[in-house]
């Protein structure tokens, strides 16, 4: 016997669905076959995964039912398997995978609320750092501060839809007063997904905060100040004020 | 300029007593826990979801850790493998240990992912001489990392390998044995795996290493009419009950712990559990002194 090749094998019956090789390591009964017994793992491995995955992606479950939402699961899991041992991790290109998954496809937005839901997944998960001091850069001599470039903070994300599915997700969070009949989804947004000292937060950034999500966005790409002034202008110092009060910006790097 | 990141002092005894009857810390009773501070000897924490530092949980955890003795349980060593050890992942569970000090690590006896893909469920391994010297080599360097014995665990199968030379028991004894670690004699599985595969669970109870034995877990499954499911589901059956008894009347004061993982109940429920567990051990150990 060789491990290595059983355990190749198993990986396949769990996660291809061809249980034919493994079976041939397994001892069968009257009871259940070693095909059956095989797809009790696999039965196991999508369980756990396919409720991992509801807890990460609960509107994403709603919008579509647990029975569509457990088949789209279990075709996710063959085509995904994870790679990480940590649980977390997993997930990723869910919102992906929705995007090119046929049955699917009549609900338009349906990727685009799980991508929310991985970014709010990931901000949840992400590390907790402090804001460094920003006063310490009025020590920086002019020319200085000109190649300063900055760090959003990680448990940040930015997400750009056609679609208003902040509103869709307000819509099933219990107690909500948004109801979805209500809403014209078919209207473009633009988020920040973000972790605030009372929890995760969805700011639309197009309405309440005019061109920050150009902003930030340039501030992810590491523009540094004289980069920044050049497209922000005026704008720049309250710009960067706002972001920092909020604690979006974590902190100062200089080239 | 930067970030800040420094290292984490909790305050903590540095070695904390292991006794009596625990449960598993779940994120449905953080908030009760946290307010309430039940009268619980310890807790085992899932290692594996506090592995990320900075996160939420992990600051729970810290300040959880000032209030309650731990344990540490994970499924993600995969130490029956053939892919080399995640070193990240040990490096990890190492740094968090560190900083929370647990009573002890434990994981399983089994393999949870093979040519770089993670089941996240506990795959039984042959019993065979070959995979014997492959786990002890395993178990041998994850100690050798961590810097202290750790906890292995007997897993709920629902299938048998036609490679395999012995019985599961005599397998589990040599493990240990070889690699000089402790088990975390799992009752539950013990008797579901008797189910399923049609074997004397007491046999397999006292053929166990007493010497060796940390802890006891106990948990429910779900009966599927062909074979048992080890879900964690369910509350503790009666002739697991039954079993344990006779584990407690064979090994005497092992710290035991209720496991429940899905349809958690509140936690009043599984504090029942735990306190139905210790029932049994003032009935039974006396007897035994």
């Amino acid at each position: 016997m060789n491990l290595e090749e059983l355990q190749q094998d198993f990986i396949s019956a769990i996660f291809e669905k061809n249980n034919s090789t493994a079976a041939k390591h397994v001892t069968g009964d009257d009871r259940l076959t070693a095909e059956q017994r095989l797809g009790i793992y696999r039965g196991s491995v999508h369980g756990i995964l396919t409720s991992s995955l509801g807890v990460t992606f609960p509107v994403t479950k709603s919008l579509v039912g647990e029975k569509f939402f457990d088949h789209m699961c279990d075709v996710f899991i063959d085509k995904y398997p994870p790679t990480s041992p940590f649980f977390v991790k997993y997930g990723g290109a869910f919102s992906e995978f929705l995007e090119q998954f046929e049955p699917a496809k009549s609900i338009s937005y349906l990727s685009d609320v799980a991508a929310l839901e991985w970014a709010r997944h990931q901000v949840w998960h992400e590390v907790i750092l402090e804001s460094v001091d920003f006063s310490e850069m009025a020590s920086l001599t002019e020319e200085e501060q000109a190649t300063v470039w900055f760090e959003l903070k990680q448990s940040l994300r930015l997400i750009e839809s056609g679609y208003r599915i902040d509103l869709i997700w307000f819509a099933h969070q219990d107690g909500s007063e948004i109801k979805l009949e209500d809403v014209n989804i078919d209207e473009g947004v633009q988020l920040l997904i973000w972790k605030g000292t009372d929890g995760i937060k969805i700011t639309q950034l197009d309405t309440n905060y005019q061109d920050y999500w150009d902003f930030l966005t340039a501030i992810s790409e590491k523009n540094n100040i004289t980069q920044l002034a050049g497209k922000f202008g005026e704008h720049l110092p309250s710009h960067l004020n706002r972001c920092i009060q909020e604690g979006w910006i974590k902190s100062f790097n200089r080239n | 300029m930067g970030n800040q990141n420094s290292e984490k002092t909790i305050q903590t005894n540095a070695l904390p007593t292991i006794q009596g009857c625990g449960i598993g810390l779940r994120l449905e009773h953080f908030d009760e826990i946290k307010e309430q501070k039940p009268d619980i000897p310890w807790f085992e924490i899932l290692s594996d979801n506090y592995l990320i530092e900075g996160t939420s949980q992990r600051e729970y955890l810290y300040k959880f850790r000032e209030d309650y003795p731990v344990t540490f349980h994970g499924v993600g060593l995969s130490i029956g493998s053939t892919d080399p050890l995640n070193m990240d992942f040990l490096k990890s569970l190492k740094k968090l240990k560190d900083e929370v000090q647990p009573a002890w690590i434990s994981d399983h006896l089994c393999w949870t992912s093979a040519h770089g893909v993670v089941t996240h469920d506990l795959i039984p391994l042959p019993y065979t001489k070959s995979v014997i010297t492959h786990i002890v080599d395993r178990i041998k360097q994850v100690q050798d990392y961590l810097g202290e014995q750790i906890v292995i665990e007997n897993v709920s199968s629902y299938l048998q390998f036609k490679d395999s030379e012995m019985k599961e028991w005599d397998f589990i004894n040599e493990v240990t044995r070889k690699s000089d670690c402790k088990l975390l004699l799992d009752v539950n599985n013990i008797y579901v795996s008797s189910q399923n595969h049609l074997f004397d669970a007491d046999e397999y109870l006292y053929a166990m290493p007493q010497e060796r034995i940390a802890e006891m877990h106990l948990a429910g499954y779900e009966d599927h009419g062909t074979h048992l499911l080890d879900t964690h589901s369910r509350p503790v059956t009666d002739p697991v009950w039954d079993l344990f008894t006779k584990a407690v009347e064979h090994f005497g004061d092992v710290p035991v712990l209720i496991e429940w993982d899905s349809d958690i109940p509140s936690l009043q429920r599984v504090m029942e559990e735990a306190n139905k567990a210790k029932a049994i051990q003032q009935k039974v150990l006396p007897l035994c002194a």
